[in-house]
């Protein structure tokens, strides 16, 4: 029984967190706020820190499945976080791969690299995004792949800190190709960024085996 | 704290990882290979930092 609830627990507790990460990542393609903002007209401002509540609440929904079946609710949240975060790699990988240009100018606009590193970085980050995400989700080494994925969100978090840091009025360039428009969206880049983090952090100090092999007895 | 850091670095399969950064780099220069000349990049090199976009209300 106290299995079944903390089933119940992580499936809301995923719904939530997909649509607060979601609202935060794309809050203008994406809101599911916007079914309020004819009562609310004002609502949309807070898109961000709405996302950020639900992620919140995801979370408490997540101790609460612990609590309740604490082996249950560690296999689910390996999963999750291993589907999820591989996952989203291997989607802001693709676009990056299929025009490197295109990435590469949006790497110079952080003025962050030496110039001449900034083809080569814009060549190998998306591989190295789109390898590990795969390997997080499909091989057993978890580990390596977490802690891949650990360096490459602190290596995101220092360029973002430092373009909000320096007023360049960028764009992340997580998941789409944009140019230097709008800066509020760097924000939430590494507000997302910082939510994300906290799991794979988790994911690197478990041990080392397939998603299969997670729910086998 | 160096003790610590190095058990950690122990757990790691440095073999995969030694296989993944060969496999990013093969693929990342077949992928440049590849792309069309207008995507293409230079191996060595960078781009031009574009104008900041002015600010709203600004003539």
């Amino acid at each position: 029984m106290k299995t079944i609830f903390s089933a119940i627990l992580l499936t809301l507790g995923t719904i939530v967190f997909g649509l607060g990460i979601c609202e935060i990542s794309f809050p203008d393609a994406f809101s599911w706020t916007e079914v309020l903002s004819g009562i609310f007209p004002k609502l949309y401002r807070y898109g961000v820190w709405i996302g950020v509540a639900e992620c919140t609440f995801a979370t408490l929904l997540a101790v609460f499945a612990w609590f309740l079946d604490r082996a249950f609710a560690r296999k689910g949240l390996e999963t999750l976080f291993r589907l999820g975060i591989g996952g989203m790699f291997i989607f802001a990988s693709w676009f990056k791969i299929s025009d490197p240009k295109g990435f590469a100018i949006l790497v110079a606009q952080y003025q962050f690299l030496p110039h001449d590193l900034v083809n080569i970085f814009a060549l190998v980050m998306p591989m190295a995004e789109i390898l590990f995400g795969f390997a997080l989700i499909f091989t057993p080494f978890n580990r390596e792949s977490a802690s891949m994925i650990f360096l490459m969100f602190i290596a995101f978090m220092v360029a973002l800190a430092s373009a909000l840091w320096r007023d360049l009025g960028i764009t992340c360039g997580c998941f789409a190709l944009e140019g230097a428009q709008d800066k509020s969206e760097a924000w939430t880049a590494l507000i997302r960024d910082l939510i994300l983090i906290g799991p794979t952090l988790w994911l690197t100090r478990l041990e080392n085996r397939s998603l299969w092999k997670i729910w086998r007895k | 704290m160096s003790k610590i850091f190095s058990h950690i670095l122990s757990q790691y399969s440095w073999k995969f990882l030694a296989v993944m950064s060969a496999l990013v780099l093969i693929l990342s220069i077949a992928n440049n290979l590849i792309q069309p000349q207008d995507r293409k990049v230079a191996w060595i090199g960078g781009q031009e930092v574009l104008a900041k976009p002015a600010p709203e209300g600004a003539e």
